[in-house]
Order: structure tokens, then sequence, then C-alpha cells
């Protein structure tokens, strides 16, 4: 039986759902800065995007600087159009200074790591917020989708995590509705550029998750090292943090090849994690695998070393990427 | 049967609840007295303490230790804490506020000092804080929030309170949520004390919000608990 009602649930999720408190602790900061700070960027966004447009950007929040003016949309717009895309301010937007720089979510997430800063990368009406190399929020900032409080038969607990999974491959992976991952979809090839090809799945996954997780707390994604020594996703509910790995089979455009030992390494990388958790963190792990192998090695080449999962891991889901449309592949099996 | 230890111990927290209080100049009243203390006790365990074994039941006005009415009282009786604006109402309830006496102050901070005690002191001065920082007059709407009241007052009147018991729904397993949330995603984060009892008093707030509780004074005379 669940001990929490749906209205003590519903202040939780309020309390610590958002990015202010953790920054709060992370940077020693007043939460009260970080949620003006945060309150003033989906201003900004809302109200600028019709002069800024599709230009991505970065605002960082730095020290105060009262005798400084505020950030306006078409001061944004000439500092992007001199290519300074990252623009330093404080809580009440007044801007320190505009930088060049590369507004790849990595390389945001580098500085704000490097920085030990919090930053939100903005595209059109779209943020991410990045706390010290880490995605603690998402979303359009204009129409900010469902509310995860209302029905939706995508709504699921975490629990339920095959169900996400899966449906979020339907609904965006599938014939590339959301996402472009084929570079070369006749060769199977994947996209590697700009961002890695990790990253593309990634941050599919993480905004379905974000937006349907019915029970989630807070969401994390890494931004840094991708598929290295870093957890990839987290979701946190009232139960405890699951821990969400991914990987990718076949090849890309660079020439990257991964083959199923990665699945028995993903399995072991998991492992480390949850073998290091001291605090007892995490109550769950899923390993994701996109396969974007042909169908044949999908089939046969899919195996693991089960002792390589540790007894909190899930079975790993691994999902295969399909290169062309059911009434293609159906002519090429009639052949 | 109320044994003088717990009395004791409950004349130690009325002091440091009305020196606190005192401290953003308010008085509390008898139902007041017993919400501030209420609060106090529930985040006792994040500065790892615990409150008194026996402790708080539900009853007509929110959570009520009987102790603290005769903790109170004995305070009065030496001189320590002033009594203001006693009333009693057409059903024989009795209402006042309570201040500390110049002597009740003095005694009062001199405990502060005292080792064992410096600990339950700095948590009524830090609720004291966040109260005052809410308005007073929400002392009960965020007493009533409280997880374990909450669950436990739909049950009756006479329930065992035990919002420090960590494994039922209460304000010890919300304090735990809040501190493994903040540490999510990152290495090595420890949250302080008050970060975390500012988490709790804004979901005291926001559960208030949701559960659309009507607030109300109790910073006036009113009827006792």
């Amino acid at each position: 039986m669940d001990p929490y009602s749906p209205e003590q649930r519903q202040a939780i999720k309020r309390t610590v759902g958002s990015t202010a408190p953790q920054a709060s602790v992370l940077l020693n900061e007043p939460i009260e800065r970080i949620e003006r700070f945060i309150a003033k960027v989906g201003s900004f966004v809302k109200s600028s995007h019709h002069i800024v447009g599709e230009r991505p950007y970065m605002l960082i929040l730095v020290e105060s600087s009262p005798q400084e003016e505020e950030l306006s949309g078409n001061e944004a717009l000439r500092s992007l159009r001199r290519n300074k895309p990252v623009f330093r301010v404080d809580e009440e937007l007044r801007l320190v200074s505009a930088e060049e720089g590369s507004i790849r979510l990595v390389d945001c997430g580098i500085r704000t790591a490097d920085e030990k800063a919090l930053g939100v990368m903005v595209r059109g009406s779209y943020k991410y917020d990045i706390l010290m190399g880490t995605i603690t929020d998402e979303g359009n900032v204009s129409y900010p989708g469902a509310d995860p409080l209302s029905s939706s038969k995508f709504h699921h607990p975490m629990i339920e995590f095959e169900i996400l999974v899966h449906e979020h491959k339907e609904k965006c992976l599938d014939r590339e509705q959301n996402v472009k991952y084929w570079q070369k979809p006749r060769d199977r090839i994947l996209r590697g550029k700009p961002d890695s090809t990790e990253s593309v799945f990634h941050l599919s996954l993480f905004s379905w998750l974000n937006m349907f997780v019915i029970d989630k707390l807070r969401i994390f994604g890494e931004t840094l090292g991708l598929g290295q020594d870093k957890t990839d996703i987290e979701v946190v509910t009232i139960d405890g943090t699951h821990l969400v790995e991914i990987k990718w089979l076949g090849e890309n455009e660079n020439g990257t090849k991964y083959d199923e030992s990665t699945i028995s390494r993903g399995l072991a990388q998991v492992k480390i994690y949850l073998d290091h958790d001291q605090d007892w963190q995490f109550i769950c792990a899923h390993l994701v695998v996109y396969d974007g192998r042909p169908l044949q090695a999908h089939q046969t080449k899919s195996g693991y070393d089960d002792s390589q999962r540790h007894n909190l891991c899930r079975p790993p889901h691994i999902l295969f990427l399909e290169s062309e449309t059911p009434s293609v592949m159906a002519r090429r099996i009639a052949r | 049967m109320i044994d003088s230890h717990s009395i004791l111990l409950r004349m130690r927290d009325v002091a440091f609840a009305l020196e606190a209080a005192g401290s953003h100049r308010r008085r509390l009243n008898r139902i007041g007295l017993q919400k501030f203390i209420y609060l106090y006790d529930a985040v006792s365990t994040l500065y790892e303490t615990f409150p008194p074994v026996e402790g708080h039941y539900t009853y007509k006005h929110g959570p009520y230790d009987p102790a603290i009415q005769n903790a109170v009282d004995s305070l009065a009786f030496r001189g320590f804490v002033h009594v203001h604006g006693v009333e009693r109402d057409n059903e024989g309830n009795v209402s006042a506020t309570y201040g500390l006496t110049a002597s009740g102050s003095n005694f009062t901070q001199e405990l502060a000092m005292v080792e064992p005690f410096q600990v339950r002191w700095r948590i009524a001065v830090d609720v004291a804080a966040k109260v005052n920082a809410r308005g007073w007059g929400r002392l009960k709407e965020l007493a009533y929030s409280e997880p374990t009241y909450a669950m436990e007052r739909i049950h009756g009147f006479g329930r065992r309170l035990k919002p420090e018991d960590r494994f039922s729904n209460s304000t010890a397993s919300l304090l735990e949520i809040f501190k493994r949330t903040l540490r999510a995603g990152f290495k090595d984060v420890r949250p302080s004390n008050q970060v975390i009892l500012e988490l709790f008093f804004r979901y005291l707030e926001n559960y208030a919000h949701y559960s659309r509780r009507p607030s109300i004074s109790v910073s006036s005379p009113s009827k006792g608990a």
C-alpha cells in the first residue's frame, strides 16, 4: 500500500522537484536566488523568442552586478550576431558579459562543471538547466507539455520502466519520428555528429522520462562522458533512485563500432555503480541498448554474461532500431 | 499519569519555545505553544536528537501533549512565565497567551548554554525563524500539515504521534526523502540542516495548499487545546 497521499506526493514534488534546492546546496547560494534566476530565464526565453529565433545560447549565473543592465532580447540578438552566445548574468539577468564559445550541449556541460556553476542552455523556447555538468531539468518554456500529474496513456510509474522505454521507442525513435539518428539508413550507419551517438538516444529518452514518469521527483542527465564513468540518467522517486544506463550497438558515421560484448560491458558498468553506491540510493537499474546492427545480428548475437548483472539490475532492454518502413521491409522479405 | 521527569523536560522545551518566539516579539497561546513544540519535536531527528518518549497525541485542536500545559503552568507558578489575557468563554475553556518574564528569560538563556541542551535550543531558534518568515498566524496550518499528524488525525483523538519514526509516513521519513533527493545525481553532497529545514517548511506550505486547509490565526487568545 502506498503510504503517501496524492496531496503529499504533490507537495513533495513541488518542494524538491526543481533545480533550485540542489543548486542551492551545491553552489552554496540562497535557494531564493536560484529560483529567481530560473524564473527570470523562463520569462526572458518567452519574451525574446520572437527576437532571437532558434539561435542557441547559454545563460550562466554569476555574482551580482547591480550596476549592469538587464539583458534584453535585442541585446542578446546583437551578441549572437557577433558570435557571442554565452551570457553571464546575475539572478535578475543583469548582463555581466557576453562571450564566444561553443553551445553544444556537451560543451555547456563542461563549462558548468569546470566553473562549478548553474547554466541554462536555450534553443528557441526549449531550455536545459545544467548544474555542474548535469542536466537537472529541461522543457519547452512556452509550451510546457503534459503535466505529469494529469492522466495520459503514456504516464507510468518508474517501476513500469519496460513499458516506458518501449513506448518511447515506438513514439519517438521508430521511423525517426522525433529523433534523427540514422546517417545512412540503408547501410545502417548511425549519426555521430555534432554530438555523440549516445547523446542522441540519451536526450530523447531523458525528455520522455522527464515528461511521463508519474512518480518522478527529480531526473538527472549526464552531459559529460556519456557511456564512460558516469551514470547516464538517474530518476529519483519517493522510494529511491533508478539508474538508467544507455548503450548502442552497430556502427556510426565516425567509424566507431560496438558489438555484442558491449551489452556485458554495460552490465558490468552498472554493477560498478551499484557496488559503489554506499548510501544505498539506487533501488533499481536498467541497461537500455539501442541496436543499430542488422536484424540478423540483433536476433542471433544479443547475448550477455548474466554473471555481470547486479541483482538490482533488470535484464537489459535490447531494442532494434528499424531503418526501413514496414512496407519496404515487406517488399524486401517478399523478394 | 504524567511523570515529573516528562514535565521537567517540557519545562525546558516551553522555556525555549517562548524565548525563541519572544525573540520575534511573539507570545504563544495554549494551542500555539502545543503546535510550536510539536514542529520542534518533529524536526529533532534532523539534529540527531529525539523528542520525549511520551509525547504528542491527536486531540481536538491538533497535536497535544498534556505535559506541555503542566510545564507552562509550573513555570508560571515559579514566576518564569507571564500569563497574558486570561479569559474564559461560555463553554468554560480558558484562553491565555504566554511570554517569559525577565527572570524566565535569564533562566532560559543560561539553560541554552548548558551543553546537553544546546541542540534543543538550536532547534527552537531555527523553527521560530521558519515560522516567523511565514507568519505566526500560519502555525496551526503548518502543524496540521506535518505528515504524521495529517495522516493520524482522521482516525480520531488520543492517537499517539511519532513524527520521529523513520519507518512510517512521518517527518523523519520525509526528511530522508529530501536528503536522498538532494544527494542524487552528484557525488558527496551533504545538505545542511538549514537547507533541509527550509525544504520541510516549504513542504508544509505546499501540503497546506494542496489539501486546501484554511489558515486560522493562533496568535490571538483562543480556546484551550
